[in-house]
């Protein structure tokens, strides 16, 4: 490793567990320099950002926030892999002051490596007020590491971090290793691994960390040296391993001993504290079995209340855009082609105005979200709903990506990303498209409420005892047999609770809806164009169109479930946008003076929709379409064709065609038998 | 019970204190237990353990919460205190 000159590029990598102020501290030094993309090749969120100060820039990459350094899930193999291959000139280990024994762990494991560490002593502030005295020096002397005291929240210590970082990085000369104290632990067992491993140890990786890791069973390890090593070294190797599977719990367990002894010299109480039960008072209500649910309801209310605050802005935005057609169509109608001005109008600023509405929804529920994780409560949602997700084959981690399901799938789907193991968060984000999404609901209420008039509540309440047998089975069936792999259940902290710090709730917004403008976004917008293409080619008229065309031709299996090519072409509008379903009914049932294609925005449009509600209703039931057949789009649109935004979002994280078009064939299968069966029902009901 | 006899930490009442002796599970479960600090040897407090649904210990500083099932693979010995006074509730 070089030393670093002045106008070179520092690279600055952060390491840390959660809860420890390590976004807080990545955004204090990069501000809004900051790029959010994924991983090369993973569905993990890799955030990198820019700073410069005294004539130095630096690039900070935000490493996944990890418990420690093992390889067995796929955050810790990336921050672990990006550290090994030197991706970093200077690693900063966030911990948190207020927790120090414990976040202490995952500096441990990075001091393991042969790396050039700086260890950020967060959160100093919340130590002190809890009657802690810390000696940050006498924690660098015993960790033979700089220790930099600060509080990213207030930004105290920033300055001295920076300056230890420079003067970290143009230290020359390789990095002592550090793992002696470890290695005790194992007696001469890390000795005897390093006599057979020596000289086939692969660079970046030393020979030491090698053996260490080797003793305690990681799999990588071995099979890297699997690879090396000739038949009768590795032969000899796995003698020695043999039965040492408590060997992972014995090094966890010397990595406390080793942060004990520092911390024995470092740390101080200064006035004997009860403990965590100074701590408890509203955590004693808020995980109550009783008490806490209700607390998460009140939350969950307050949260949507807030949500439509916080997206009534960018929300105008995109109404804005609904209400552009109107305007342009009146201002322009006569002086450009006919077929311009309704693309433009029908197939472009709709779409994108529906989908900025998405954008805004998002940005709403993220600050809010954002704002319920940063003070700490969203962990505390996840352990009040676990016995409740349990029954659904889940646990309590799922809860929160489900319930954004409400508001949109696709949201649900990117949502999956606070399950740690793959396994969990696939079965999570396969169910995603079986809960209703808002767009969704509007059609289902409107749509019962007219065919259905009082009993349309019986309507609901069987799609919804339906919907829950279909999640336990569809669970089931995912959990038995369909998706392989490992999770760990519900392993979570209860993190302390700490006043909100808007700079990082705001920024995690930020990237939560430049994630969505990149992707999903556009999926939207194309698809709405398409389905305009779809309905007005070739000259115009719905009726005659490509779409309807096709509804025409596939007619007979729409006989299955009572519907005719109208019903049908609903239905495959509702495959683009949910939201689109109402304005296409509206169009295709001749509903009041709507323009012939402008089906995707209509449902934005207040007026509008009060028109729909009283012009579609009569013209609905005057249509020709009996009960059954009603029925029996309920239940099809209902279980649970996702709609393509989704099935976008299901491929960019699971990153396989596999999963997404076999839920997408599931998902159209159980779509058309539930509408087949509704239909059959219906008609025994409704003679 | 028996001093040195194997109890589950599910089966510690809240405000029980006892030693944790081992983990048991797949590589991922240990490891993201031993990182949040149930390694062998550490005391353990029980905060809040209903009969059904998850429950929440306190060590090193830090509340967890874990899973019923999840609980079971962390093995105690079975010393079990009384519990006192301030850990009621």
């Amino acid at each position: 490793m070089q030393a670093i000159e002045p106008g070179a590029e520092l690279r600055v990598a952060l390491a840390g567990q959660p809860n420890t102020g390590k976004s807080t501290l990545f955004n204090r030094l990069t501000g809004l320099n900051q790029h959010v993309g994924n991983w090369p090749g993973k569905t993990v969120e890799k955030k990198e950002g820019s700073f410069s100060v005294n004539g130095f820039r630096g690039q900070v990459i935000d490493l996944p926030g990890t418990y420690s350094l093992t390889a067995n899930s796929l955050e810790e193999k990336i921050a672990r892999d990006f550290l090994i291959n030197q991706g970093a000139d200077v690693v900063v280990v966030v911990v948190d002051a207020s927790q120090l024994e414990r976040s202490l762990y995952m500096a441990v494991e990075v001091l393991l490596l042969p790396v050039k560490v700086v260890v950020a002593l967060n959160m100093v502030d919340v130590a002190e007020k809890m009657g802690l005295s810390l000696d940050s020096k006498a924690l660098a002397a015993s960790l033979r590491v700089p220790v930099v005291p600060m509080a990213a929240a207030k930004g105290r210590g920033m300055e001295e971090l920076l300056e230890t970082l420079i003067r970290v990085s143009a230290q020359a000369g390789p990095v002592q290793e550090r793992g002696a104290r470890l290695e005790q632990a194992f007696e001469e067992m890390v000795g005897s691994v390093r006599e057979i491993i020596h000289g086939a140890v692969p660079r970046p990786y030393t020979e030491s960390w090698m053996a260490l890791k080797l003793v305690e069973q990681d799999g990588e390890a071995a099979e890297i040296m699997k690879a090396r090593l000739d038949d009768q070294s590795w032969r000899a190797l796995q003698d020695l391993l043999a039965g040492r599977q408590d060997a992972l719990a014995a090094g966890s367990a010397a990595r406390f001993e080793w942060i004990k002894e520092a911390l024995s010299s470092a740390a101080q109480e200064k006035e004997r504290q009860t403990g965590v039960f100074t701590r408890w008072g509203f955590d004693r209500a808020a995980t109550h079995p009783l008490w806490g649910k209700l607390i998460a309801g009140a939350v969950l209310i307050l949260s949507v209340l807030a949500t439509y605050i916080a997206c009534l802005p960018p929300m105008t935005l995109g109404l804005g855009l609904l209400i552009m057609p109107n305007i342009l169509r009146n201002a322009l109608s006569g002086e450009l082609p006919g077929w311009l001005l309704a693309m433009v109008c029908d197939g472009i600023l709709t779409g994108l105005g529906v989908a900025t509405c998405v954008a805004a929804f998002i940005a709403g529920v993220f600050l809010v979200l954002g704002f319920l994780e940063d003070i700490g409560y969203l962990a505390r949602l996840s352990f009040v709903f676990d016995r409740f997700m349990r029954r659904l084959g889940l646990h309590g981690k799922s809860f929160i990506p489900l319930t954004m399901g409400f508001v949109c799938n696709i949201m649900a789907v990117t949502g999956t990303r606070v399950i740690d193991g793959w396994r969990q968060r696939l079965i999570t984000l396969l169910l995603a498209p079986l809960v209703p999404c808002k767009g969704l609901l509007v059609v289902i209420s409107f749509v019962s409420v007219v065919f259905f008039g009082p009993d349309a509540a019986l309507v609901l309440a069987a799609l919804a005892v339906v919907m829950a047998g279909q999640l336990l089975l569809t669970s089931f069936l995912l959990r038995r047999g369909l998706v392989k792999g490992e999770d760990c259940g519900l392993v979570m902290e209860l993190p302390p609770y700490h006043k909100p710090n808007f700079r990082t709730i705001w920024s995690y917004a930020v990237s939560r809806v430049r994630a969505f403008l990149r992707h999903g976004y556009w999926i939207i917008v194309i698809a709405a164009f398409f389905t305009w293409v779809g309905v007005y080619y070739p000259d115009g008229q719905i009726e005659t169109s490509y779409l309807a065309r096709f509804g025409r031709a596939v007619e007979p299996f729409g006989r299955l479930m009572g519907m005719d090519w109208r019903l049908l072409m609903t239905f495959l509008v509702a495959f683009s946008s949910k939201e689109a379903t109402l304005g296409a009914m509206a169009v295709i049932y001749g509903a009041g003076n709507t323009s012939r294609t402008a089906i995707e925005g209509l449902y934005m449009d207040q007026g509008l929709m009060m028109n729909i509600q009283t012009q579609l209703g009569a013209f609905l039931t005057t249509a020709g379409i009996s009960q059954a057949s009603a029925l029996a789009f309920l239940f099809a649109i209902f279980f649970s064709l996702p709609c393509l935004g989704t099935l976008a979002a299901i491929h960019a994280e699971t990153g396989s065609y596999k999963w997404t078009l076999g839920a997408l064939a599931y998902y159209l299968f159980t779509s058309v038998f539930m509408g087949a069966a509704a239909y059959q029902a219906g008609l025994l009901i409704f003679r | 019970m028996e001093v040195g006899s194997s109890m589950r930490l599910d089966e510690l009442q809240p405000g029980g204190r006892a030693l944790i002796s081992e983990v048991r599970g797949k590589p991922l479960f240990i490891s993201r237990v031993c990182a949040l600090g149930f390694t062998p040897g550490t005391e353990v407090l029980m905060v809040r353990n209903h009969r059904r649904g998850p429950l929440i210990a306190y060590l090193r500083d830090t509340l967890v919460a874990l899973g019923r099932p999840e609980a079971a693979g962390v093995r105690l010995l079975a010393r079990q205190q009384r519990p006192v006074a301030e850990e009621r509730g």
